[in-house]
C-alpha cells in the first residue's frame, strides 16, 4: 500500500518531467516516443508552462490533503482502517504545498522575500495560501512521532488549513467552475463530517 | 525552445508569398499550392495585403493560438473551446449596425470577405490573465466599417455582441450554472478609441478564415487592451451616446474596468500586470505600456488618471 502510495505521488511529477521534455533538444525524442505510442492524450509543451505547473503542483497538494482527511471519516463511518497511512499522506499533501509555494515564490516573486510578503499582505488569495502551507509545514515537522504526541492537538489546525486552502482556490479563480465546486465541496464535507462527530 | 515559440519564419513567408501568387492569378484555389502549405492551417484562404506596419514581430505558432482560448460560450477551460467550437455555423452571418449612425446597415459576411480591403497585421494580444501571445490577423480597420453607416454627433460610445444562439454556443443556455458569465457577451469602446486605425475587425489568422475558438467569423482586435475587450463572433455593432454595458465590467467592476487598457503600472487586484508570460515561454517578459502601442494610442487618454479608469 505505501509503494503504490508512493507511486501515485510521484505521478504528477513525472506528468510535468514528460510535458517539459518536449521544449528540450533531446529529451523530446523520448517524450514523441511515448506520445506516439499511446500517450497522445498526455498532450505536447503546455501553451502555459508557468501556470500548468504552478496548478498542478497546487492541486495534487488539494489531492493529498483531501486523502488523509479522508482517513478518519473511512474509520469511522465505514470502518475501513488506513490511519497508518495517514501521516504519510499529510506529508506529502505538505510536499505538494511546498512545491507550489516555492514555485510561486520563484516565478512570480522572483525568489524576493520582501515582494512574497507585499504580495500576502496586499492579495487576499496569496495571505490565505501562505497561511495554509504554514499550518501544513507546522504538522509536517512535528509529525514525527516523538513529536506529535506533544503537538497533536496543533494538528487540528489542519481543518482552519482547509478553510483556507478553499479560499485560496476560489479567489484565485476568474468565476467558479466545475472543478474548484468539487475540491471545495469535498473539503467542505470533510469538515462538516468532522463537526458532526464531536 | 524556440521552435516551440514560433512558426519558422520562412517557412511562414514562403507561404505568404505563394497566397499572394494565388491572388493576382486571381483563382486561389485552383493554383497548385505546395501541399504542405494548404494543409497546415485549415479554412478558406484569403485575398490580403501585408501591412508593413504591423509585419515586424514574430508571430506565436498557430497551434498555440488555436488551442489557447478563452471563449466563455463553450467552456470556462483553455483547452475546451478547441474541442468545443465545433458548434458554432459562421455561415450564413450578418453584422448589424445600429443605433446613432446616418444609416443603420446590415452586412453580409461574405461581402466582406470579398470586397473589404482585408490585410494582415501581426498584433501583440495581452490577456489579463498574464499570458500574452502575437497573432497574424487578418481584417480591415472597424472604423471602415463606422464610416459606412455614418456618425453623428451623438454617436459616442460603440457596443458589440456576440452573437446570442444557444445551438451554436451552448453554454448561454447554462448562465449561471457554476458562475458562468451572463449572455449575450458585450463590450464597448468610446467612439475615438473605435475610430483609432489601429482597432480591427478580424476576420481571419495565418492567412485563412477565423478558426472556431478563435470567435468566427468576425471578431474585434483592439491590441492595446486585455483580451477581453476583442469579443468574438460579432453579430450586434450598436452605436450610442452614453457609456456601454460591458460584461466583465459587470461582473466584477473592482477587477475589470471599461477601459481595461494594458498597463503595467496598475496592477490587478490579485496580481500583478508587469510582466507576462508568452505562451510557450518558460521566461516572463516585460509587459509595455498601452501592450507597445503607446505611440499610437496615448493621446486618447491624455489628462486622465489611468489608475481610477483602469
Amino acid at each position: 500500500m505505501k509503494k503504490i502510495i508512493w507511486f501515485i505521488a510521484f505521478l504528477p511529477l513525472i506528468y510535468i518531467l514528460y510535458k517539459l521534455s518536449w521544449g528540450f533538444e533531446y529529451p523530446r525524442y523520448i517524450a514523441s516516443f511515448i506520445y506516439e505510442h499511446g500517450g497522445s492524450f498526455l498532450g505536447k509543451f503546455p501553451n502555459d508552462p508557468l501556470k500548468f505547473i504552478a496548478d498542478l503542483l497546487g492541486i495534487t497538494a488539494i489531492q493529498f490533503l483531501i486523502a488523509s482527511l479522508s482517513v478518519t471519516p473511512l474509520k469511522s463511518y465505514l470502518k475501513i482502517n488506513l490511519i497508518k497511512y495517514r501521516r504519510l499522506l499529510g506529508l506529502w499533501s505538505f510536499a505538494y504545498a511546498f512545491m507550489h509555494s516555492l514555485f510561486f515564490f520563484i516565478a512570480d516573486n522572483e525568489g524576493n522575500i520582501s515582494m512574497m510578503i507585499e504580495d500576502a499582505y496586499k492579495r487576499p488569495f496569496v495571505f490565505f495560501g501562505l497561511s495554509a502551507f504554514l499550518i501544513l509545514f507546522m504538522m509536517a515537522i512535528t509529525s514525527h512521532k516523538k513529536l506529535f504526541s506533544k503537538f497533536v492537538k496543533w494538528h487540528k489546525l489542519v481543518y482552519l488549513a482547509a478553510v483556507f486552502i478553499s479560499l485560496h482556490f476560489i479567489m484565485s479563480q476568474k468565476v467558479i467552475g466545475l472543478n474548484v465546486s468539487v475540491y471545495v465541496g469535498i473539503l467542505v464535507s470533510l469538515l462538516v463530517l468532522r463537526l458532526l462527530k464531536r | 525552445m524556440d521552435e516551440n515559440e514560433v512558426t519558422d519564419e520562412s517557412i511562414y513567408k514562403d507561404r505568404r508569398s505563394l497566397m499572394k501568387i494565388a491572388a493576382i492569378v486571381g483563382a486561389g484555389a485552383m493554383v497548385p499550392m505546395s501541399l504542405e502549405a494548404a494543409k497546415a492551417y485549415p479554412g478558406k484562404s484569403l485575398n490580403f495585403e501585408t501591412n508593413k506596419d504591423f509585419s515586424t514581430l514574430s508571430a506565436t505558432d498557430y497551434d498555440k493560438i488555436t488551442t489557447y482560448n478563452n471563449f466563455y460560450e463553450f467552456s470556462l477551460s483553455k483547452d475546451g473551446p478547441a474541442k468545443l467550437a465545433h458548434t458554432l455555423e459562421p455561415e450564413p452571418w450578418t453584422i448589424e449596425i445600429t443605433g446613432e449612425v446616418q444609416k443603420p446597415l446590415v452586412i453580409d459576411m461574405a461581402k466582406i470577405l470579398t470586397e473589404y480591403p482585408l490585410e494582415e497585421r501581426t498584433y501583440r494580444f495581452r490577456c489579463v490573465e498574464g499570458w500574452s501571445m502575437v497573432v497574424p490577423w487578418i481584417g480591415f480597420e472597424l472604423s471602415y466599417l463606422l464610416k459606412k453607416a455614418g456618425l453623428t454627433s451623438k454617436s459616442k460610445f460603440v457596443q458589440f455582441q456576440t452573437k446570442h444562439d444557444p445551438k451554436m454556443f451552448p453554454e448561454q443556455d447554462k448562465e449561471g450554472f457554476f458562475g458562468n458569465i451572463p449572455f449575450p457577451y458585450v463590450e464597448g469602446l468610446r467612439i475615438d478609441e473605435a475610430m483609432n486605425p489601429l482597432t480591427f475587425l478580424s476576420v481571419g489568422l495565418y492567412g485563412k478564415t477565423l478558426p472556431k475558438q478563435n470567435g468566427a467569423p468576425i471578431r474585434l482586435v483592439v491590441p492595446w487592451k486585455y483580451g477581453f475587450k476583442s469579443i468574438k463572433s460579432i453579430t450586434k455593432i450598436h452605436v450610442s451616446s452614453s457609456m456601454t454595458r460591458s460584461t466583465w465590467n459587470e461582473v466584477n467592476p473592482r477587477e475589470y474596468g471599461f477601459y481595461s487598457n494594458v498597463n503595467p503600472t496598475v496592477s490587478h487586484p490579485r496580481w500583478s500586470q508587469a510582466k507576462e508570460r508568452p505562451l510557450g515561454a518558460f521566461f516572463k517578459q516585460k509587459t509595455e505600456m498601452f501592450n507597445g502601442y503607446e505611440k499610437e494610442v496615448a493621446s486618447l487618454y491624455k489628462g486622465m488618471d489611468l489608475k481610477v479608469n483602469f
